[in-house]
């Protein structure tokens, strides 16, 4: 029986230490906060993690007390008590107080997050399997003329508060940065907001958390906080004309790749057929949630396909990512160059696409949704068009 | 072996299967008569197999001719019912034959069981047994099927010839009487059997005349003329005089939470706002191929509508390439809600706009991006 | 309710029919296959209802194993994204409906009846049909893994994810209407089990004289009846949007796909009381008899039971705090789940209260006993951490949310069923399972659970979402103890888990070969259940026993000293059963078998499958239901007593007069 009461108690204690004591830095911990709003959920659960480990202990040290206490040990059959009611109600009423408590401070900090009055910038985000889009609508403040769309990474100014204006574009997705705030899931016909603000710049790392399908462990997604001016110069490197490569270079060729394949589906603004027309996209046509991402300035990021592929070098985004506070803007402003380009994910996904990322698109198996994909199919390029295609997409930064 | 009920069961499915195939032959599709016909071939073999399994119907007494006795039956005259509706129903609508067709058929079917089961034996009690054990699966069911039919059908006729306010009211009313009889049938659990029943039917016939009544005056004004002004499908923006439209868009709860943006016409300037946005903006961003609903509300003196210009060439002369949609004409302090679904990307070949119409230079942009 | 009035035998006898109704003649077996398949004896179908959901036991229990081999190690490669997702959705499902609440139903089935006093339930052939369909149901939902995919949407199965387009193969379909049949079974035996116990307690046994465990399968029984009507709209709104065309969830048509999740959650929260409540009822049998007390404040337990079965309604949305209902809704039912929680720790108070001053007997029953007061605990206050909203969008849908109901659930549910198999097993096999085996089993589970589950606390706090086919490096953090290392752990203590329960399996084999019978009353316990011999008769009591006290059957054997208010004990258990048999009734009217209620059930999965595949095939099923209905109703209720010949009856009923 001692080892049933010891386990009792290292059982308790172990899970409580182990909740605290093995902070590793994950990426995605929900205990460290790295803005108001994630900080304001983390003072309020904090006490009430300790407050119920406090009544776990005192329930294991109880049972473990009343094991050894009362084994049998040949005393006679107890009296038959049935019960001391106003033991009864005392406790009943003491875990009840506990609880109103926590009740109060849950109800002001329900409401402080669910304010919306009271933001400074607005961001559109649309959820689709298995990626996330942001636009960013015009605002003048920010230097934003024209609407900025990207995918893959949120960038935002620090300090300031963000509202997200979630929805989806087929299933429920759930937009999750730990560091900054919880969680709220992106419906399809609805609009969810969700404030986000940094306290500091830097790469907060990010999941969809509603089951969305296949892809669903794939839809990663990051929030890249930039300091007030970095921030301004990527607004305006967003904003800036589209520059065709020059003539004769293997880029140009791969411009010619991307007008033939990839336009179907993929917009980059500014780019203009031969003819000179503007290539606007179709993705609706071809996608059965109606949207592909957008690659203009697409080297300005560190991810693709969902935020699952890294489109930096392993040594590049370690680099990037584990630059000091004050570092990590002009870092990351520097985007993609030709070095740390992580050529072999890039290929693979040109290659094969569903081979990397399970996704519906086996062409066998679109009868149900009139024949468009879900995720971007095998498209049978050659090594040569890849190779293009990767001069060309370098480019767009 | 083979009992009477069993022949009779036996010809049944036999007849359906002459039917089946008749259906397949002449017919290209199997489809719902192939469908019923099989139940028809099922069923008929089951109770052709229950006959003679259970030995039911066959005569067990040798001086049956003797003692036969024949009792009272109301089918004579529920099957001439159904013979006046079918008639009747040549006359006047196809629904009435079809009701009396299935009064016709249920009627001749009890009618058969009941002369056959009266053949059954000398002993009466037996023979009613008999009845009562093959058509009792089948009668409470249908019954209480029919019923709660009616009950619903004539309630639902009240309710939509009252207007909203006494409809409320009645609601109100009729659960309380129900838990009025409810609380009394369990408070005296002796209650004399014939005091329930006549509750029970005065509920009935309470129902009944109501719904009568009810379908007699016909559905309340404003249901009529929604009805007529088809106000669910408004595709065109040419004028119309509905009424009949959500005036409170905002207040509605499917609407609060999934509201793209709001759009004022105030004292003659349309702007938008948008949620997380304090200042009014001129510019609205929808994201690419997602229905996004828009709010229109009417701030300035007068009726007007709110029209979405959606790609395509607009010019003076030739508009047949517009590609458009709009709210209803919005009175003073009324809002509307418009879905835009909007496929492909603003450009400089299309470019969207809202604007209110008539007064075109009140212009709204819409960035795709 | 066919019954047939019957001489009562000593031993089994075999009886054969001496009339024939043709095709229609009556199983009158009671030995041999026959004797189970068509048998309408509660005891039967419970022991029935609890193989059923062993089996299902282990099918979810290897599919929770091959998710955790996934998931070992980063970027798992043992399933593909497509098969883990049918894993995990029906691992789920399995567990839910076709092992916990089975199994609930198998408990519920065998010792309602005979901690009441009763002869059997209020609708025995109801029951046997309420068994059938249960199963024909789980194996109806398993078929789709060998046609073309199982379920792939999530137990919870979130529209517009469950749609045809997103889902398409036709595993929803056999994972809704399956669910649909076992929702018919579970309220054809919610309506049985509720006016049995209303209706045919023995007399003297006011409510707040029945046993605690009775009481909470009651409660049980309520939630049932007003919970699997939910679920039946929700899954034919599904069915029709899969299969008709329907645009029920459908965002286009101006639907808004919450309307699901708020079904689903309607039905999905008191689900899980559902679910715990059956094992609080056996823990609060356990305890009390090797405390050798009666259960600490029994009317408080009782009351806070039905306070959550109340309660239990109001917080359905707290599985949805992070879909965006508005900041109101999410305050009320936050402050509602808090309330929640009340109810609940007085249990914990009044279990640990009930040892308080106690003699306590360690038995293995007592161990799983003691283990979910603990583990559940956990569970419990983990849950607190998530009713408090905000907390609650940081947490949910990680892995620290699966930790909290696998110690809600394992801890709880799991563990209240084990010690049940260890408290009940002379009574319903007549052997005692080996209580060192069971030791073994006890402690296995223990570690195995804890390793298991505990560092998922950790995988959830730090980031990890659930449902997610791999997971990778680049998430897990740095150090040694990062979530690799947590995930590897609770793959290790999923595998010691196993071993856990396989020694449960040995000890049931290793105990069957063991020819040595169990006393009569081996726990010196306290209810009805034991007041009757080893497995229990078919009319379970020789005499209907009259109730004095809660507890019956202890205050029968034991009287208080008054100088000392210790027990005495008076008689033993040997005696009052040998004076039953000596008073036994002479006649006594127990329910025929029928071949109806499975030919009925049996019904159900074909129309199901003709929904799927064709609908001719559904016609059939029609007719085999419509056939089964009638053969059932044409049944008569009391059969000849001349189709029973009982080679005893000369003798017999000589002897009893």
């Amino acid at each position: 029986m001692l080892n049933k009461r010891r386990f009792a108690i290292v059982s308790s204690i172990g899970i409580s230490a182990l909740l605290t004591g093995c902070a590793t830095n994950a990426p995605q911990d929900t205990w460290q906060p790295k803005g108001p709003n994630s900080k304001l959920i983390d003072d309020l659960q904090q006490p009430v993690f300790a407050v119920a480990g406090v009544i776990g202990l005192i329930v294991a040290v109880a049972v473990t007390y009343t094991i050894i206490k009362y084994r049998d040990r040949g005393q006679p059959i107890p009296e038959q008590i049935h019960g001391k009611p106003a033991l009864e109600i005392t406790l009943t009423i003491i875990p009840a107080l506990i609880l109103a408590v926590v009740a109060v401070f849950t109800f002001g900090a329900i409401f402080k997050l669910a304010k919306t009055d009271d933001t400074e910038m607005i961001i559109n985000v649309t959820g689709q399997q298995w990626w996330w889009e942001y636009d960013y609508p015009v605002q003048n403040e920010y230097g934003i003329t024209q609407p900025i769309i990207t995918s893959g990474q949120l960038v935002m100014p620090v300090g300031t508060k963000v509202l997200l204006r979630e929805t989806s574009r087929d299933v429920i997705h759930s937009y999750w940065i730990p560091a900054l705030n919880g969680k709220r899931d992106a419906v399809p016909g609805r609009v969810h907001t969700l404030r986000l603000e940094a306290d500091e710049p830097g790469i907060y790392a990010g999941q969809c958390t509603e089951f969305c399908g296949l892809s669903h462990a794939n839809m990663r997604m990051e929030a890249v906080a930039l300091s007030k001016e970095d921030f301004a110069k990527w607004v305006a490197n967003q904003q800036a004309p589209y520059v065709s490569p020059a003539a004769g270079t293997l880029a140009k060729q791969g411009e010619e790749v991307f007008l033939n394949q990839c336009v179907r589906c993929h917009q980059v603004n500014g780019l203009t057929r031969a003819d000179g027309t503007p290539a606007i996209a179709a993705p609706d046509e071809n996608v059965w949630s109606g949207a592909a991402p957008n690659l203009s300035y697409f080297m300005t990021r560190n991810t693709f396909a969902g935020a699952m592929f890294d489109l930096l070098s392993k040594q590049c985004r370690d680099e990037v990512w584990n630059a000091p506070s004050d570092k990590i803007g002009a870092k990351y402003l520097e985007g993609v160059t030709e070095d740390c380009l992580n050529q072999k994910d890039l290929r693979a996904w040109l290659r094969n696409a569903p081979e990397v990322k399970p996704m519906y698109a086996n062409p066998e198996n679109l009868a149900v949704s009139n024949g468009k994909y879900r995720g971007m199919p095998y498209l049978a390029l050659s090594e040569d068009d890849i190779s293009k295609l990767v001069a060309y997409l370098i480019t767009l930064k | 072996m083979f009992s009477t009920g069993f022949k009779y069961f036996f010809g049944v499915t036999v007849l359906s299967v002459v039917a089946l195939i008749i259906s397949l032959a002449f017919f290209d599709k199997l489809a719902l008569a192939g469908v019923a016909i099989s139940f028809l071939i099922g069923v008929g073999a089951l109770l052709a197999g229950i006959a003679a399994a259970t030995s039911d119907g066959t005569t067990r007494d040798a001086n049956l001719d003797t003692t036969e006795t024949t009792t009272q039956s109301m089918w004579p005259l529920v099957t001439g019912i159904g013979v006046v509706f079918v008639v009747l129903g040549l006359v006047t609508s196809s629904i009435v034959t079809f009701g009396g067709v299935v009064v016709l058929l249920a009627a001749l079917s009890e009618w058969m069981v009941q002369a056959w089961s009266e053949r059954a034996s000398t002993d009466s009690s037996f023979n009613f047994s008999v009845r009562k054990r093959l058509l009792n699966p089948i009668e409470f069911p249908v019954l209480a099927a029919v019923g709660l039919g009616v009950v619903i059908f004539m309630f639902s006729r009240i309710m939509l010839s009252v207007d909203k306010a006494t409809g409320a009211v009645l609601f109100i009313v009729a659960g309380a009487l129900v838990l009025v009889a409810g609380a009394l049938f369990a408070a005296r659990p002796n209650m004399k059997r014939s005091v329930g029943a006549s509750i029970c039917v005065l509920g009935a016939l309470g129902i009944g005349a109501g719904g009568i009544a009810g379908a007699v005056s016909g559905e309340r004004k404003d249901l009529v003329e929604a009805a007529a002004e088809g106000h669910f499908t408004h595709a065109e923006c040419g004028p119309e005089k509905s009424k009949y439209f959500d005036k409170g868009s905002e207040e509605t709860l499917s609407l609060r939470s999934s509201a793209l943006a709001t759009v004022t016409y105030r004292d003659g300037e349309l702007f938008v706002n948008i949620q997380g946005l304090k200042a009014e903006q001129k510019t609205l961003t929808v994201p690419r191929s997602n229905p996004s609903n828009i709010i229109f509300r009417n701030e300035t003196e007068g009726k007007f509508r709110l029209v979405a210009h959606l790609g395509g060439k607009k010019d003076a002369t030739d508009k047949s390439h517009s590609d458009e949609t709009c709210t209803q004409l919005v009175e003073f302090g009324a809002e509307q809600s418009l879905t835009l679904n909007i496929p492909k990307s603003s450009g400089p070949d299309n470019t969207y706009y809202l604007f209110i119409a008539g007064a075109e230079e009140k212009q709204i942009a819409v960035v795709v991006p | 309710m066919a019954i047939i009035e019957r001489p009562t035998p000593v031993a089994p006898v075999v009886v054969t029919p001496t009339e024939t109704y043709g095709l229609l003649k009556r199983p009158v077996s009671s030995t041999g296959w026959r004797s189970w398949v068509f048998t309408v004896d509660h005891k039967k179908l419970g022991i029935m209802y609890a193989v059923t959901a062993m089996f299902f036991f282990i099918v979810g229990g290897i599919e929770a194993l091959l998710i955790r081999l996934q998931l070992a190690a980063p970027n798992g490669k043992v399933l593909n994204a497509d098969l883990y997702n049918q894993m995990f959705t029906m691992h789920a499902t399995t567990m839910v409906f076709l092992f916990v609440m089975p199994m609930a139903a198998g408990f519920a089935n065998y010792f309602v009846p005979l901690q009441i006093g009763a002869r059997d339930v209020a609708f025995p052939r109801l029951n046997a049909f309420g068994f059938w369909a249960l199963l024909f149901g789980g194996i109806f939902l398993n078929l789709a893994w060998f046609l073309g995919g199982a379920a792939d949407g999530g137990w919870f199965m979130y529209a517009p994810n469950s749609g045809p387009v997103f889902s398409p193969s036709n595993g929803v379909d056999f994972w809704a209407l399956g669910l649909q049949i076992a929702g018919i079974a579970s309220l054809t035996g919610a309506i049985n089990l509720i006016i049995t116990v209303l209706n045919m307690r023995a007399p003297g046994m006011s409510l707040m004289k029945m046993p605690i465990f009775t009481w909470m399968i009651t409660v049980v029984q309520f939630l049932l009846l007003f919970a699997v009507p939910v679920i039946t709209v929700a899954l034919f709104l599904l069915s029709f949007q899969r299969n008709f065309g329907a645009r029920f969830f459908d965002v286009a048509a101006g639907a808004d796909p919450l309307l699901w999740q708020h079904l689903f959650w309607i039905f999905g929260h008191p689900e899980v009381y559902i679910l715990i409540l059956p094992s609080f009822g056996i823990i609060s049998e356990v305890l009390p008899v090797f405390s050798r007390k009666p259960l600490f404040g029994y009317p408080f337990v009782v009351f806070s039971g039905a306070a959550i079965g109340f309660v239990g309604w109001g917080v359905w949305a707290h599985h949805m705090f992070a879909s965006g209902l508005g900041p109101v809704s999410v305050a009320v039912f936050s402050v509602a789940t808090m309330a929640i929680a009340v109810p609940t720790g007085v249990k914990i108070i009044n279990w640990t209260l009930t040892m308080w001053g106690g003699k306590l007997w360690f038995t293995t029953a007592m161990k799983f006993a003691i283990g979910l007061i603990v583990l559940f605990t956990v569970g419990g206050l983990s849950g607190v951490t998530h009713s408090i909203a905000p907390s609650d969008t940081q947490q949910t849908d990680t892995y620290y949310i699966v930790a909290h109901f696998h110690y809600v659930l394992f801890g709880g549910a799991v563990l209240g069923i084990f010690s049940g198999f260890y408290y009940w097993w002379p009574k319903v096999f007549g052997k005692m399972l080996n209580e060192k085996l069971g030791s073994w089993n006890f402690w296995l589970m223990i570690i195995g659970l804890n390793l298991t589950f505990g560092p998922m606390h950790i995988l959830g706090l730090q980031g990890q979402p659930r449902r997610m086919y791999q997971w990778t490096e680049a998430r897990a953090g740095e150090g040694f103890f990062n979530l690799a290392f947590w995930n590897l752990v609770a793959s290790i203590g999923s595998f010691i888990l196993t071993i856990g329960i396989l020694f449960f399996l040995i000890n049931v084999w290793v105990t069957s070969r063991n020819p040595q019978k169990a006393p009569l009353d081996p726990w010196n316990a306290r209810s009805l259940e034991w007041m009757t011999s080893n497995p229990p008769k078919e009319h379970n009591f020789d005499v209907i026993p009259t109730v004095h006290h809660l507890d019956e059957f202890f205050h029968r054997k034991y009287e208080e000293d008054e100088a000392t208010h210790t027990m005495k004990q008076i008689t033993t258990a040997e005696e009052l059963i040998a004076e039953q048999e000596r008073n036994a009734d002479k006649h006594i009217h127990m329910p025929s078998p029928s071949y109806w209620p499975i030919v009925l059930a049996f019904g159900l999965p074909v129309i199901t499958f003709g929904l799927i595949y064709s609908y001719l095939i559904a016609v059939v099923g029609g007719v085999i239901v419509l056939f089964a209905a009638y053969g059932w109703s044409l049944e008569s209720s009391t059969a000849p007593e001349s189709d029973f010949e009982n080679p005893n009856s000369s003798t017999e009923l000589v002897k009893h007069g």
